[in-house]
This record gives structure tokens, C-alpha cells and sequence, in this order.
């Protein structure tokens, strides 16, 4: 019998800055391995992604997102299930174990005013979209479609034009730069924020492309949040809070506005905490995701002269090349689900409770749906088929969104460059930089040198 | 005259925007994705949309020959 697998759950620095062998060792056990370490099924074929994906057999669960503890939503999941939970108290238990999670609750207390925020914030941030299933999230769901339908992206396309120019004329006169603080990460941070509504002057406290901490399985949560409560997610909640009621009296053309004004069939208006969740998911989502396939793309660009070659010649080959990032490095390397009910998957069977992630980097290279999946190739005709975005009804509602900042980010930065190049030093995975988390999968920093068109 | 629409199955990811916005003709399967119901039975540029709101790009509309 082979070495078992070290899976990406471990977060350890080998596994993350190439966690594409570890994905085949469990490809080769079948598809599906329950890492003993965590106690979690990671799946790893695009199929068997699919399928869980549209099943509602298994539900997403907030508190993962920060993927802290997870033995602990394991066990109890299991032992609330076995107990014969109904729908609603599995859901009440999603929540309540995000809170938990959130707030630290589980832990020593988080300092004065750290815990203070921390308890105001969750307790008005329910689970919305991710964390939520059912006609709930259908519904919820449909509004932030509405937002970010096709037609409506593409009236935001001259925003998004307008806001690379503005960093671009910033970023390219010294010739060189770091290109995650200085392009990669406020290009969509300000878009992001532009549609919720925030102000430009307050909008880089929120950033939060810089932080190593969704998914980072080493991060001390009350640690955490008592070094993030004055300046990133925290503070977006407070300001946000305040952006609602302001909003109710002082609309204004912004997505606080929007929501603020929303009403569900029957007439009434949506509660402030669900638009409290829906927005924060928005804050966060809306970062670091685009951000990190920005970096993933320049640097895989980067190293293979070819393709930058080939882009500039020919710059409508820039969709196809941001889809062949997202699917041969993925900013969102999996997610997890918990399963509601007995099941099997590929013959292994999933009790009732379990919590598995769904490997979607690996799924870009599964040989079952791409014909040699390592290599990176702009011409790929299936590209788009990659699970990057996730699938069923958790598939990014912003999809098209990041595909418009993406692709207007590579057309103009080629646009306005003579040739671009990695700063020596950064060229194998191993020696760059990685943020620490199994979910998100990003490089930290990228240096590089570029001449003027 | 009727327009002829397919759904890639393997890329619909069940987003619903089409049949949230168009229920007469797209049709929700039990695991969330889409499926034609009746295709005569909304304006061909209302079924036009709602192809182009597909963020999977997974339906595609053709002039039934």
C-alpha cells in the first residue's frame, strides 16, 4: 500500500505551494480519502464534485469558511444527525456554530473592545447565501443574480475600465512593482466597494486582499480578530451598519441602496441582517478571489514567455487565458459541504455529519475532463469548464464580474507595457510566497519589472 | 416562429436565472439545474435574455430550421 496522501487540509507550506500531487495520490485511491488528520472526505473528481454540488444532500456550513474547527462541527454535526435533527435545527446548528467560530465564543475571551465588536457582528450576520439552503437561499439568491446579470456587467465595464487606468497610472511610471498591493488586489477591491456603496477615502481600511486568514487553519481566532477589529472585516461591518440606516433616509446608486429598497413578494422589506450578510459575503468575496487569480495569471504568464508573447499579439486570446488560469490554478482550491443524510460517494460510504471538501483546484486538473490537465494551455477549447467557481446553487454569483476585472486588468496592463518580467528569484512555486489557507490558494507577492509600451 | 434552445447540461451550474425570469419556458430539474419546458412559451427576445444571462453561458439559441 502507497504513502497515504498529505492533503491541503494540513495547510502545510510544501502541499500549498503545489498541491496538485497530493490531489492525484487520492485520484488514484478513487477520488474520495477521509483525511484522518481532519476527519474530512476530500473529493477530488470533477464528476463527483458536480454531482455533490447539486445535491441537496449536502449543505454548505458558514463556520468552515474559517475552517477553525472543524473536528468539532464534525462530531457534533454527527451526533445531532444521529439524534434525528430535523432540517431546522441542522440549520439553527450551521449558525450557531459560525457564531461560535466568529465570535471566539469557543475560546478564551477576545480583549475588550475586539470581543465586544466580535459579539455585535455576528450576531448580525446570519448565514445568507453561503451557509444557507433551501428556498431562503433561492430567493436571496435571485436578488444578487439581478445584480450581476450579463446586461448589467457590461454597463459596469467602463467603471471597471476607469478604475484599472486610475492604478495603472500609478503602478507602471517607476517600472517596477509589487503586483498585489499595487494592481492585483484594488482593482476589484474598489469595484467591489464602489457597488456596495463605500467611499473612496475609507474603502482601504476594508481592504482585505492582504489578509492570510479565510481558511488558514493555523490562525488563532481570537488572535485574529482582535488584530483585524479596527481595520478590516470588523470595521466594514461597522461602517456598513451605519450605511443602512443612512440609506433608508439618504438613498443613493449603490448596492446598500438597492438592498435597503428591495422588497419580497409579499411586500416587506428585507431585514437589515440579511443584508448585512449578503453585502459583508460581497466585501470579501469580491477581494481576494479576483485578486488572487490575477496573481496566479501574471506569474504562470510570467514564466512562460510564450504566452505573453502571444497575448500581446493577439489580445482576444485574454478570456480564454484567464479561463485556463482559473482552471490550472484555482484562487479557490475547495470549499466544504456537510452531508445531511447517509450516503456513498465512489463506493465510500459518508455518514450522516460528515464534512468533506470539495477539491474544485482539482477538478481543473482531473484527466477525466481535460486531456493533459498539467499542462497550461491558452488555446484549450474546454477550459471553461473548470470548477473554479464552484457549481449547483453556491456557484459565484460575481462570476462575471471577476471576468470582466480580469480580463480588462490583462488587456491593460499589456496594453501599456513594452514587455513584462518576474523579478529574478521567484520562478518555481516553491520560492514564492503563499497565503496559508486550504480554501483561497493565492501568491502573496509578486515582484516584477516592466518597460513602457 | 419557434426558436430551438439547448441546454449544456454538464455546464449548467444552476444559477436559476433563467428559469426565475423565464418560468414559461426554462424549467428547474430537482438538483437546481435547467431544462426547456416549453420553448413557444415566451417572446424570442425574452428567451434571448435570458440565454444571455446565463453566467455559464450554457444555453444556446438558434433559429429552429
Amino acid at each position: 500500500m502507497s504513502a497515504l496522501p498529505h492533503t491541503t487540509l494540513s495547510a502545510e507550506p510544501d502541499v500549498l505551494a503545489d498541491p496538485y500531487p497530493s490531489y492525484a495520490a487520492v485520484r488514484e485511491m478513487g477520488g474520495v480519502y477521509r483525511d484522518p488528520d481532519f476527519q474530512v472526505y476530500q473529493v477530488v473528481n470533477h464528476d463527483l464534485i458536480t454531482k455533490i454540488q447539486r445535491s441537496t444532500d449536502f449543505v454548505t456550513l458558514l463556520a468552515t469558511g474559517l475552517s477553525v474547527s472543524l473536528y468539532d462541527a464534525a462530531e457534533r454535526g454527527m451526533s445531532m444527525l444521529q439524534g434525528g435533527a430535523d432540517e431546522q435545527a441542522l440549520l439553527d446548528y450551521m449558525v450557531e456554530v459560525s457564531k461560535a467560530v466568529e465570535g471566539g465564543a469557543t475560546s478564551e475571551p477576545v480583549p475588550g473592545r475586539a470581543r465586544e465588536l466580535a459579539t455585535a457582528v455576528v450576531e448580525q450576520s446570519p448565514a445568507v447565501l453561503f451557509g444557507n439552503e433551501g428556498e431562503q437561499h433561492f430567493l436571496h439568491r435571485q436578488f444578487v443574480n439581478t445584480w450581476f446579470h450579463p446586461d448589467r456587467v457590461d454597463e459596469l465595464a467602463p467603471h471597471v475600465l476607469a478604475i484599472t487606468t486610475e492604478l495603472l497610472d500609478d503602478f507602471l511610471p517607476p517600472g517596477k512593482g509589487e503586483l498585489l498591493t499595487g494592481f492585483a488586489g484594488p482593482l476589484p477591491a474598489i469595484m467591489i466597494q464602489d457597488l456596495i456603496g463605500v467611499p473612496r477615502t475609507k474603502q482601504p481600511v476594508f481592504f482585505n486582499f492582504h489578509e492570510d486568514f479565510i481558511g488558514n487553519p493555523h490562525v488563532d481566532v481570537q488572535e485574529a480578530m482582535s488584530s483585524i477589529a479596527g481595520s478590516g472585516f470588523l470595521g466594514f461591518d461597522m461602517w456598513l451598519s451605519e450605511a443602512i440606516q443612512d440609506r433608508k433616509v439618504n438613498p443613493r446608486n449603490d448596492l446598500v441602496t438597492t438592498m435597503v429598497q428591495t422588497r419580497y413578494d409579499d411586500g416587506t422589506p428585507v431585514p437589515d441582517d440579511v443584508i448585512m450578510g449578503i453585502l459583508t459575503t460581497f466585501n470579501v468575496g469580491g477581494q481576494e478571489t479576483t485578486a488572487k487569480t490575477m496573481m496566479n495569471g501574471m506569474w504562470t504568464m510570467l514564466t512562460k514567455p510564450r504566452i505573453q508573447a502571444e497575448l500581446r499579439a493577439d489580445p482576444s486570446l485574454i478570456p480564454n487565458f484567464v479561463e485556463e488560469t482559473l482552471r490550472h490554478q484555482a484562487p479557490v482550491q475547495g470549499m466544504f459541504r456537510l452531508s445531511t443524510t447517509d450516503t456513498e460517494i465512489a463506493g465510500v460510504p459518508i455518514p450522516a455529519g460528515s464534512l468533506l471538501y470539495l477539491a474544485f483546484g482539482a477538478a481543473g486538473r482531473d484527466p477525466a475532463k481535460f486531456d493533459g490537465p498539467d499542462t497550461f494551455d491558452i488555446h484549450r477549447a474546454e477550459a471553461r469548464r473548470h470548477l473554479a467557481f464552484g457549481h449547483g446553487r453556491h456557484h459565484c454569483p460575481g462570476s462575471t464580474l471577476a471576468r470582466l476585472e480580469l480580463n480588462t486588468g490583462f488587456e491593460q496592463i499589456l496594453e501599456r507595457t513594452g514587455d513584462i518580467r518576474l523579478v529574478p528569484g521567484q520562478e518555481t512555486l516553491q520560492q514564492l510566497p503563499w497565503f496559508s489557507s486550504h480554501v483561497l490558494r493565492g501568491i502573496k507577492e509578486l515582484h516584477i519589472e516592466f518597460d513602457p509600451a | 416562429m419557434t426558436l430551438k434552445i439547448t441546454i449544456d447540461k454538464e455546464l449548467c451550474a444552476g444559477n436559476g436565472l433563467c428559469y426565475y425570469n423565464v418560468p414559461e419556458v426554462f424549467v428547474p430539474n430537482d438538483d437546481g439545474t435547467s431544462t426547456v419546458g416549453d420553448p413557444a412559451g415566451a417572446p424570442d427576445d425574452e428567451i434571448r435574455r435570458a440565454a444571455r444571462s446565463c453566467p455559464m453561458r450554457a444555453i444556446t439559441v438558434t433559429e429552429a430550421s
